[in-house]
């Protein structure tokens, strides 16, 4: 889809159909840089506050972690790394003339440079961003649902569920004192959001999961597809996965 | 949520605001609770696990809500902790205003104990006197003990004069008004001396209580400091702020202007020295008392003193020998010569010069600061003065007796004024008792009796103390006219009291300004009349207002009482209502109830219009009136009336009737206030007959509904009790072995369960029926319901629902739909019942017809059979009988005996008998397809005789057919659709041969052939072929036809064939079969055949097929 901004045009992958897998992954990545860790003031807020909440439930390695990642936060802060703006970069196919067809960081840099140039802020690309990211999913939630549900974390949310029930009938009973169940269903709430591993330097970090694991899953998928990874789309990639699931089903059947 | 946080400054100052907050802040913690359950019910009600943003949303709801209702509990123990200070403070201050009152009520006691006391050595001293003068007790004795006596009086007088003076000062605190300075200044002295009484440590509260205000009592003053001082603190300077002083003071003015000159210069002359200065403030400040009183003489004198000069002589002497006397003594001598002088001046000339020579000179020693001149000069003309007295005539004698009498009349006056401000100090205390709307009414009611009394005393001396200032003046004036010496006679025979007062005023009246006697005792007794009637008038008034006032306390009272009866009323209807209503209780005790508090709720209405005429009674005897009353009457029907003074009221709510009855109450003097409160009254008689009403319609239904409740249960539990029985067969029977049962008696339990089965329907059917069925009695009884109603006069029995009412219609629409629904029900079972019936005799008829047919087939088919064989049997007997013949003919030529002739008979009989068979078998056939057809047609027509009609009109086609062909005819009448006719041999059972025809095309039947020949035939075929033939051919035969045949009919073509068939079946025999007998598997059937003149009846036997 070609958007225009003023007299320039940029030509975004805002759809499945276009999206390559590749450069899919590396845009979910981003994504999830920029909510656990991120870059701004409120994301440093976000992360010292959990880390309070798991220090108040005396889950202290939790609490280490959360502020680590939030030392992360602030390299990226000092660095200027904006995740969400990488996440951006990641969709743009073309802006004007120019094609940006590969997609390591510093040609993501330059790309956002290039937005800038044309004076599309990263406040701006965000906004953008937000409804890109909106229509991907729809298309995953509606094409692959098994994959992708709308609510991906039930359990999290039952437990929402139960925390709001436990303050309601704190007040329908008019109870000053928070109780016990609170706190366990809290803590249960946390134990069900522990923070990831953002370092890259210590073992079972997101970045290499998300790299090189993803990699290795995609492999092993074009090897019994006999595609070939550069140029698949995310459609036709989770359609691969469905397939190869669906054929292992049947073969176990057998 | 915002609301949850408060400032505590917008209600901590707030009379009641805390109480309102209070309120609010639970109100919001109920809403809280309230929200809290409604977000609640959201959450589990509308949760969708697929709408995050829905649920975050609410949690961003749940959230905000806690938040509230953290901040709400903050608040809510901030709130307690207020409204515990306050209490606190509360409590603390009711504590202070207890203990004041109780303070000023105990000086009240202490100072009569003492006054009583006081008279105790009064009374203690006239016997010690009496005792003296018996000689009891001697003369040192008595001297002692008076002196004891008098030294204890003493010390009681100084000490009722201290607690008088403290009562009056915590009256005064108690009143708390400050209003000028003056009020604060005798506010702080009054604090002062309370705080003296006090004890340091028990009352070390109400100690630092009252400082504290004094100090801010001081810092009112400091702010508005009189003149005197602040000139006294800004100058420093005595002269100035002495001089300040006396101009801003009245106490040296006159209003006549030499004297004001003379003391104003006066003033000027005295304060040349600040130690001058301070001589003659401690001066004036000692005397202040004189000159007090001086002033008092001197106001009285104005007018005499502006008449002479003597008169600032006068003035010079009096302040001089009140500055220099410094005693009351000096104060009343001075008077008292002022008074004599001012009458005595005309007549003792040499004294008033003495007097003015020597008074002069007092005043100019006095001016000059030569006081001990100024002191001789003024002993001397005091003494010349005396002389003048002694020297005088008697009538100066008589008049300073009179004097005398006045100054003594004086002094009863000032020990009333004491007693008056100790009567109005207690009146001001019972009338703000009875004033308190703190206390119960009863309490008010008693303090205001105390209060009259305590007024009516007050008044009473008040009186006195008038009339004995007026006797004063009487006195003075008796005094003045003896020195005048005019009006002497008229002194003498004028009497006493106001009797002398008005005869004095008439005579002024006469005299005017001749009259001798001094113009301002005329105008002061004047003065003193007036205010008598003064103290009459506002004695009276004062006797209405606290009348007036126990009357409002009497009002309110009743108006409480009648509250409290309204509320108890209310609350026990309620209650009643909601017993007679409540269906968990027993009826009749509920009918019970409603009757008991019907009773009851009259009783009430009495005990109301009771306290109207207690009001009435008590208001009436205050104000010596007759009093109205009311009472009350209740009819069968529960309506009231109610009648004042005997006659009856006009009660009834309507704009006429109100006017009338407003009339009718202001005709008895009734006050406004219980006219509202009887207009109020009547309106709840009416609202509680309006509910009674009412209720009594649902206590009339309840009887009916508790009946069809009752029959309902019977039928229930008939039900339940049918059912539990059919229930624990079924549970028998399931609970049985079937499989290991006989088949015969598995088949007899399972059609015993489809019994059960049907009779469980048929119960709760029933129950349902029987259901219905009560709730139409309890429909007819309810409409038939009555009860008493007095209609203009009249006891009548009226409907409970009336006619024409829509809860009528309502109800008879619902009978006649249960009806309906009731007669369906049986009607229903009545046509199911019936069509069961037909179905099963239906089933068994048509089990039975199959058997039938079958048996009828089978016996059919075996006569066929047997006849057939018959046939057979007559075919090869008239073979055999042939060669028989051919046999005997063979004889007959080779001219053997033979016996041909009776083998030919016997072959042509042989012959006759096969036809005769052949014909049989024929008709058989026929009968056969006949009954085949009419089974076939048995099977669709649901008429049998549809059916039966069908099969014979094929049948006599069939005939038809075959009979036509047999008689010849033409082809188009007669065509089949197919054009091909299977016709039948028309001699025997050969069968025809088919043919083809057109359908225009005629057949001659072989009969007709033989008659024409072939050769006619061919004739006339040849003959017709020409061209058309004449309708005389064949006249003969066809006259001959004409004769022979009906004419033809109009009739359709069946009726047509039917006669044919008539006429066919007429001609053959007709046989008939019935089945007499089917009995253990036999049936006998018998065939009839009925020819036209012979009946044969054949019986046939059949075993009946197994089905």
């Amino acid at each position: 889809m070609i958007y225009t901004h003023g007299k320039h045009e940029i030509e975004l992958f805002d759809s499945i159909h276009n999206l390559p897998i590749l450069r899919f992954q590396r845009f979910n990545k981003y994504q999830m840089i920029a909510c656990e860790v991120g870059n701004t003031l409120s994301d440093y807020d976000q992360r010292m506050s959990k880390a309070l909440q798991f220090m108040q439930k005396g889950m202290k390695d939790e609490a280490i972690q959360e502020l680590e990642n939030c030392r992360q936060t602030v390299f990226n802060a000092l660095n200027e790394f904006t995740p969400s703006g990488k996440s951006f970069a990641m969709l743009v196919k073309r802006i004007d003339g120019k094609v940006y067809d590969t997609f390591s960081p510093d040609d993501l840099d330059r790309c956002l440079i290039h937005l800038e140039q044309i004076g599309l802020g990263t406040a701006d690309a965000i906004a953008k961003l937000r409804e890109v990211k909106k229509k991907i999913e729809t298309e995953l939630v509606v094409y692959y649902p098994v994959f992708f549900p709308k609510n991906g974390n039930k359990e999290q949310t039952i437990l929402r569920v139960k925390r709001m029930n436990v303050l309601l009938d704190q007040v329908i009973e008019n109870r000053e004192d928070p109780s016990d169940e609170l706190f366990d269903v809290e803590k249960e709430i946390l134990e069900n959001d522990k923070p990831n591993i953002w370092n890259v330097w210590k073992t079972g970090n997101m970045e290499r999961v998300l790299e090189v694991d993803f990699q290795k899953f995609a492999i092993s998928v074009m090897k019994h597809t006999g595609q070939v990874l550069d140029n698949m789309t995310t459609f036709t990639f989770y359609a691969s996965v469905d397939l190869l699931k669906e054929e292992t089903k049947t073969s176990k059947k057998r | 949520m915002e609301s949850a946080v408060f400032k505590y400054s917008d209600f901590f100052d707030d009379d009641g605001g805390l109480k309102k907050v209070k309120e609010d802040f639970e109100k919001l913690g109920e809403e809280l609770i309230g929200e809290a359950k409604k977000i609640k019910k959201e959450v589990s009600a509308n949760l969708n696990f697929d709408d995050v943003e829905a649920m975050t949303k609410t949690e961003a709801k749940v959230e905000d809500i806690t938040k509230a209702f953290q901040e709400y509990g903050t608040a809510k123990k901030s709130i307690i902790k207020i409204e515990k200070e306050m209490e606190d403070a509360l409590k603390s201050q009711a504590k202070v205003t207890d203990k004041n009152t109780t303070s000023v009520a105990d000086n009240a006691t202490a100072i009569e104990k003492l006054q009583i006391e006081l008279e105790q050595y009064k009374v203690a001293v006239k016997v010690t006197n009496q005792l003296e003068k018996q000689g009891t007790v001697t003369i040192e004795e008595a001297t002692i003990a008076r002196g004891r006596a008098k030294e204890e009086m003493k010390r009681l007088s100084k000490e009722i004069a201290y607690q008088t003076k403290l009562e009056q000062a915590k009256i005064l605190i108690e009143k708390n008004e400050v209003k000028t300075l003056q009020d604060v200044r005798d506010r702080m002295s009054a604090l002062r001396l309370v705080v003296q009484s006090l004890d340091f440590e028990k009352e070390a509260d109400k100690v630092k209580a009252y400082n504290d205000e004094i100090n801010e009592l001081t810092d009112v003053l400091s702010d508005n400091s009189d003149q005197f001082i602040q000139n006294k603190i800004n100058i420093g300077n005595y002269e100035e702020s002495i001089k300040k002083a006396l101009d801003s003071s009245d106490l040296f003015k006159t209003n006549i202007t030499v004297i004001d000159g003379a003391l104003s210069k006066f003033s000027e002359t005295l304060l040349i020295t600040s130690k001058q200065a301070e001589e003659m403030e401690k001066a004036l400040d000692n005397n202040s008392s004189a000159l007090q009183k001086f002033q008092v003489s001197f106001g009285k004198m104005n007018g005499a003193l502006k008449a002479s000069v003597i008169g600032v002589v006068i003035v010079a002497l009096a302040a001089l020998a009140s500055m220099f006397g410094s005693t009351r003594k000096g104060a009343v001598n001075m008077e008292k010569v002022t008074q004599t002088l001012s009458t005595t001046i005309t007549t003792f000339g040499q004294v008033a010069k003495a007097v003015f020579v020597d008074g002069f000179k007092a005043w100019f020693y006095a001016m000059t600061f030569q006081f001990g001149k100024a002191k001789d000069s003024a002993k001397k003309a005091m003494s010349e003065v005396e002389k003048a007295f002694l020297n005088g005539a008697d009538a100066i004698v008589k008049g300073l007796e009179y004097i005398d009498e006045a100054f003594k009349i004086e002094d009863q006056v000032r020990a009333l004024n004491r007693e008056l401000e100790k009567t109005n100090g207690v009146l001001t205390m019972m009338q703000a008792k009875a004033d308190d709307a703190t206390r119960s009414l009863q309490t008010q009611y008693f303090f205001s009796q105390q209060a009259r009394k305590e007024q009516e005393k007050s008044f009473a001396t008040q009186k006195q103390i008038a009339q004995l200032q007026l006797e004063a003046v009487n006195n003075r004036i008796r005094q003045n006219a003896i020195a005048n010496n005019q009006e002497a006679d008229f002194v003498r025979n004028a009497g006493t009291g106001l009797a002398f007062a008005e005869k004095v005023q008439q005579l002024a009246q006469q005299r005017g300004s001749d009259l001798a006697i001094d113009n301002a005792l005329i105008e002061e007794q004047s003065n003193l009349m007036i205010e008598i009637q003064r103290i009459e008038n506002e004695t009276a008034v004062a006797r209405y207002e606290n009348s007036k006032q126990q009357r409002q306390i009497n009002q309110d009272i009743f108006e409480q009482n009648l509250d409290l009866m309204i509320d108890v009323i209310d609350v026990q209807k309620n209650l009643s209502e909601a017993f007679v209503n409540d269906t968990t209780k027993n009826v009749k005790k509920r009918i019970q109830e409603f009757e008991r508090f019907l009773e009851q709720f009259r009783q009430n209405a009495e005990d109301e219009l009771k306290e109207f005429n207690i009001l009435f009674a008590k208001q009436a005897k205050s104000l010596g009136e007759n009093a109205p009353k009311f009472d009350i009457t209740f009819d069968e029907a529960g309506n009231a009336k109610v009648f004042l003074d005997g006659v009856e009221l006009s009660i009834d709510q309507t704009v006429g009737k109100i006017k009338e009855l407003n009339k009718q109450l202001q005709n008895a003097g009734i006050a406004e206030i219980p006219i509202n409160r009887f207009r109020e009254f009547l309106v709840e008689l009416q609202n509680g007959k309006r509910d009674f009403d009412a209720l009594g319609v649902s206590v009339a239904n309840l009887t009916t509904k508790f009946i069809e409740m009752k029959n309902n249960f019977a039928v229930t539990k008939l039900e339940d009790s049918n059912l539990k029985r059919i229930s624990d067969r079924i549970r028998e029977i399931s609970q049985m072995n079937l499989e290991a049962m006989p088949r015969r008696q598995r088949l007899k339990l399972i059609k015993e369960m489809e019994a059960l089965e049907k009779d469980k329907e048929n119960i709760l059917k029933d129950g349902d029926l029987q259901r219905k069925e009560n709730r139409v009695q309890a429909i007819t009884r309810e409409l038939r319901a009555v009860r008493v109603q007095y209609v203009n006069g009249e006891l009548v029995l009226q409907r409970v629902i009336q006619k024409g009412s829509e809860k009528e219609v309502e109800l008879h629409q619902e009978r006649a739909n249960l009806q309906r629904e009731i007669q369906e029900g049986i009607t229903e079972d009545r046509v199911k019942a019936i069509e069961e019936e037909n179905r099963r005799v239906e089933e068994a008829y048509q089990r039975f017809v199959e058997n039938v047919r079958t048996v009828i087939n089978l016996v059919l088919d075996k006569v066929l059979e047997m006849q057939q064989k018959l046939v057979d049997q007559q075919q090869e007997m008239v073979t055999k009988q042939g060669e028989m013949v051919t046999k005997q003919e063979e004889r007959a030529r080779e001219g053997l005996t033979n016996t041909l002739a009776f083998e030919q008979k016997a072959l042509a009989q042989r012959e006759a008998d096969l036809i005769k068979s052949q014909k049989k078998q024929e008709r058989l056939e026929k009968i056969k397809a006949l009954w085949t057809s009419y089974s076939s047609y048995a099977d669709k027509e649901e008429d049998p005789n549809q059916a039966l009609f069908k099969a014979l009109r094929d049948f006599a086609i069939l005939e038809s057919i075959s009979a036509s062909f047999g008689d010849g005819g033409v082809v188009e009448d007669r065509l089949p659709s197919n054009g091909i006719f299977r016709g039948q041999s028309h001699q025997g059972n050969q069968g025809g041969i088919p043919i083809l025809v057109e359908g225009r095309e005629g057949i001659f039947s072989a009969q007709e052939m033989e008659n024409l020949g072939k050769d006619n035939f061919y004739k006339m075929k040849d003959m017709a072929s020409m061209g058309k033939v004449d309708s005389n051919f064949f006249s003969s035969q066809r006259k001959k036809f004409v004769k022979a045949s009906p004419g033809r009919s109009s009739s359709p073509e069946l009726i047509h064939e039917m006669r044919e068939v008539k006429r066919a079946i007429e001609s053959k025999p007709v046989q008939n079969w019935e089945v007499s007998k089917i009995a253990d598997g036999v049936m006998t059937l018998v065939e009839t055949t009925i020819t036209k003149n012979k009946t044969t009846r054949n019986h046939f036997k059949t075993q009946k097929p197994r089905l």
